[in-house]
């Protein structure tokens, strides 16, 4: 699946991704988990300096509270004088900057027996001047049954002399909403009034408002040991219903808060941050998580995005700079290799980087470039041998029908050399006027030297076939010569057949040699055994014996070499001698061409596609028998045509290289038959025919005359006297006493109406 | 066809001829010798050059034998350099004991 480098470059790169994925995301998740914890704590810390500035305000205004306490024993000691006093208290107020008033309170009738209240209350007015309001040291102002009051008193102790009252809405004085710390004023550790300082609800609200780490935070702050709501800005809260009410009345509330990370309310998750002040009160800010996390999530996204684009360009670099350096080579390389391979050796190719392609790529050119040479040495020898190839070839007799005009004699011969020459040949030639030798051989080795010493032994052969007519001699005039001229050792395997065309004589001569097929008339190919001698060239004084047999009309044979009968297949099986006798059959009918080709053919689909190891070499001869038929003519009998007639038989007399003597004595008794017929066969006027036919048996000429006139016996015409005067001569006769003269033997019959005259002359 | 025909001041008749004596040519190598003889007065010799006449049939003997018959012995009829496979023919045929062969 990955067997390729670009597959396997694509995998490296895949993990890689996968692998900076993985990396990164734990990445961002600790980076997200320390950042969140790191948030948590930051803000935690900073509501703390919130937590401990409100801590302090309380701490002031309780010591306010504590201070005036000690301002109104003074009064009480003193004087009891309340314009002594109440400068003193505005001094005081002027110092309490967070507060918005207070005053000295005292129990009825405890500082002038005939006042039941007594009470001296100064306040920042709008233009932040401290002033006494005196309408609160009235009857009509009865603070002891104010709330405020009555809460601060009841709590109030010498041990814990500080208190709070619960938030109340201040009608009478400024208007607003507030809580008051009071301190108690004991004189002899008796409790004679009280201290107060308001703190306005909306100033801790604002306060408490600024508590935002985040935009949508909201904060509570609240007397936990008294459970009421001082201040809460919880947008689906009203303020109003809810301040100085119970902690129950708050949704979200409840006691465990400062153990849980996060609560959800409508909807979203807060964390509750909660603080609690010196005096117990507690501080409680709720942050909404995704609005806090908000930064660190985008940071993180961001960071991660980046990280991301980052390795995945450095990964995509990474691929495209491996796929440049590995895989464009690699191409490239596979392309001019292809390239070579199609035997394209101009193409070259230039890799500069990477260094190890680079000097592949020299490499490869180098090759490329011997390749070239090589291939330019090794064309010029297949040339010179395809060369070597054509001259052993036409060497070899291969114009068929090498002889048109024996129509005794059919002959086809092929070879097929297995490497560019072979050491097989054949070869075929009249040593005389009827007498066709024809050979097969097969010299032993392959290639250039085998076919060097084929032509040297064909040449050799061909001398010695025209130099000495008997066969025997000849063979070892053959091996004498094959022998001294063979230093290296070849030797030759031969099968010569010389056949008398005249009468079918056929002799053999077999040196080690496969033997041939032989078919007698119409019946089938079979091997012939023949007495086989050595091969030639191994012994210069061998004697050779020759076989003998006779052929006759439409006989047969096949020569050839074993490279056609161990031709193997696939299967390395031998295409065998039972194998070509049953594939000869099957074409015996055919032509001595088609035979062979028939047989190369079947050789060949046998093989395969198996490559040749031998040369297939085949000879194949079919004698016709001496077909004197064919000599025949016919035509009116007249003088014109004779001149015709007489071209015709000398024709003849030529192609058979008949004497002159012989032709001389033809041409006479053919003119004096041929004047007897155009003179006296045939009343005056009417025109007969003639027909000679010209045939030879077993040496001897017959001309036969046939013509269809009148029934006439020269034979038993009476020779002419030679004797009589010349005076008294008769004209006539004469042919016919030259004919009797020159013809060995003479017959007439009258057959069919046909005068036939039958001459026969023997070719001595 | 060529009869090559010449007399001497002697009344001696040359005859010259190139080819065969078959039925082809024979008659017409009859008729052109009798021409010249008709035109001559007088002939002393008949002399048949047949160095060039590579063949003779029966036809042609036919001829010479005419020729001698119409000479009837006035003069000789010689026939120089025959060559020898038509010497044989005229041999068989008895014609050389007529003819002067030479």
């Amino acid at each position: 699946m990955f067997a390729t480098i670009r597959s396997k470059i694509n995998l490296i790169s895949i993990l890689m991704l996968i692998t900076l994925c993985f990396v990164l995301s734990i990445f961002s998740y600790i980076y997200l988990k320390s950042g969140k914890t790191l948030i948590i704590h930051g803000t935690s810390f900073s509501i703390s300096v919130f937590a401990k500035n409100i801590n302090e305000k309380v701490i002031e205004i309780e010591n306010n509270a504590r201070d005036l306490a000690l301002h109104g024993e003074l009064f009480y000691k003193i004087d009891k004088n309340p314009s002594v006093a109440e400068p003193t208290i505005i001094r005081v107020f002027e110092n309490y900057e967070n507060s918005l008033g207070g005053g000295i309170w005292f129990k009825p009738f405890i500082v002038d027996p005939l006042k039941r209240l007594f009470g001296i209350y100064a306040y920042r007015n709008k233009s932040n001047q401290v002033v006494v309001d005196k309408q609160f040291n009235t009857e009509e102002y009865n603070y002891p049954d104010k709330n405020w009051y009555k809460e601060i008193i009841s709590q109030i102790t010498p041990e814990n002399n500080i208190a709070w009252s619960l938030p109340y809405f201040e009608k009478e004085g400024s208007n607003t909403l507030m809580v008051t710390a009071g301190s108690g004023i004991f004189v002899d550790k008796k409790l004679v009034g009280i201290s107060t300082v308001d703190w306005e609800i909306s100033s801790i609200i604002k306060s408490v408002s600024q508590i935002k780490p985040t935009p949508n935070s909201f904060a509570l702050f609240a007397d936990k040991k008294h459970d009421y709501v001082i201040a809460c800005n919880d947008k689906y809260l009203d303020d109003d219903k809810i301040i100085g009410k119970s902690l129950k009345n708050i949704p979200w509330y409840n006691e465990n808060l400062i153990k849980i990370t996060y609560f959800t309310y409508h909807g979203q998750k807060y964390i509750p941050y909660v603080k609690t002040l010196d005096n117990g009160m507690i501080l409680i800010v709720n942050v909404p998580k995704h609005e806090l996390f908000f930064v660190l999530y985008k940071h993180v996204f961001a960071l991660f995005i980046l990280l991301m684009l980052t390795s995945v360009v450095i990964t995509i670099l990474l691929y495209i700079g491996l796929k440049r350096n590995i895989n464009k080579p690699i191409d490239k390389l596979s392309h001019i290799a292809k390239s070579i391979g199609s035997g394209n050796l101009e193409e070259k190719i230039t890799i500069e980087k990477p260094l190890e392609f680079a000097q592949l790529a020299q490499a490869f050119n180098k090759m490329t470039t011997d390749i070239k040479n090589i291939t330019q040495d090794r064309e010029r020898i297949a040339s010179e041998l395809g060369f070597a190839k054509k001259i052993q070839l036409s060497s070899l007799p291969n114009k068929f029908p090498p002889f048109p005009e024996r129509a005794e004699i059919d002959i086809y011969a092929d070879m097929e050399p297995a490497k560019e020459v072979g050491g097989d040949f054949y070869d075929f030639y009249f040593i005389d006027e009827n007498k066709l030798m024809f050979l097969i051989a097969d010299v032993s080795g392959k290639g250039v030297p085998a076919a060097l010493f084929m032509m040297t032994a064909k040449t050799l052969i061909n001398d010695a076939a025209f130099a000495e007519s008997n066969p025997a001699e000849m063979i070892k005039i053959i091996n004498q010569k094959i022998c001294s001229n063979n230093k290296y050792g070849f030797f030759i395997t031969m099968l010569i057949g010389i056949l008398d065309t005249y009468n079918g004589k056929l002799t053999f001569i077999n040196c080690g040699h496969n033997p041939p097929l032989i078919k007698n008339g119409n019946d089938k190919f079979e091997y012939k055994k023949l007495e086989t001698n050595i091969v030639l060239g191994a012994f210069d004084d061998a004697d050779f014996t020759v076989s003998e047999c006779q052929l006759s009309n439409n006989d047969a044979l096949l020569f050839y070499t074993d490279g056609v009968t161990e031709a193997i297949n696939e299967n390395g099986e031998l295409y065998g001698e039972n194998r070509l006798c049953e594939t000869i059959n099957e074409f015996k009918n055919d032509s001595v061409e088609n035979i062979i080709k028939g047989i190369k053919q079947n050789v060949k689909e046998y093989a395969n596609g198996v490559q040749q190891n031998d040369d297939i070499t085949m000879l194949i001869l079919k004698y016709n028998g001496f077909k004197t038929e064919e000599y025949s003519y016919k035509t009116p009998a007249t003088r014109e045509n004779y001149k015709e007639f007489n071209k015709w038989l000398v024709n003849i007399c030529d192609k058979f290289k008949l004497n002159d003597s012989l032709k001389y004595k033809l041409e006479l008794i053919a003119e004096e038959l041929y004047t007897n017929v155009c003179f006296y066969a045939y009343e005056e006027n009417e025109s007969g025919e003639i027909t000679v036919k010209f045939d030879i048996q077993n040496n001897d000429v017959i001309l036969r005359f046939i013509d269809r006139g009148t029934p006439y016996n020269p034979l038993e015409k009476p020779d002419p006297d030679l004797n009589m005067s010349p005076e008294n001569r008769d004209k006539g006769g004469l042919g016919i006493y030259i004919v009797k003269q020159y013809a060995d033997d003479i017959e007439y019959e009258h057959k069919d109406n046909e005068n036939i005259l039958t001459i026969k002359i023997k070719n001595v | 066809m060529s009869v090559d025909i010449k007399k001497d001041l002697e009344s001696n008749l040359f005859v010259k001829y190139e080819g065969k004596l078959d039925i082809d040519s024979s008659a017409e190598y009859g008729m052109a010798i009798n021409d010249a003889i008709d035109e001559m007065d007088n002939i002393k010799a008949l002399i048949l050059d047949f160095s060039q006449i590579t063949y003779i049939a029966s036809i042609g003997l036919r001829v010479l034998l005419e020729l001698y018959q119409k000479l009837n012995k006035t003069c000789e009829i010689r026939i120089i350099k025959a060559q020898p496979q038509v010497l044989d023919v005229i041999k068989m045929t008895g014609f050389d004991k007529f003819l002067k062969i030479i």
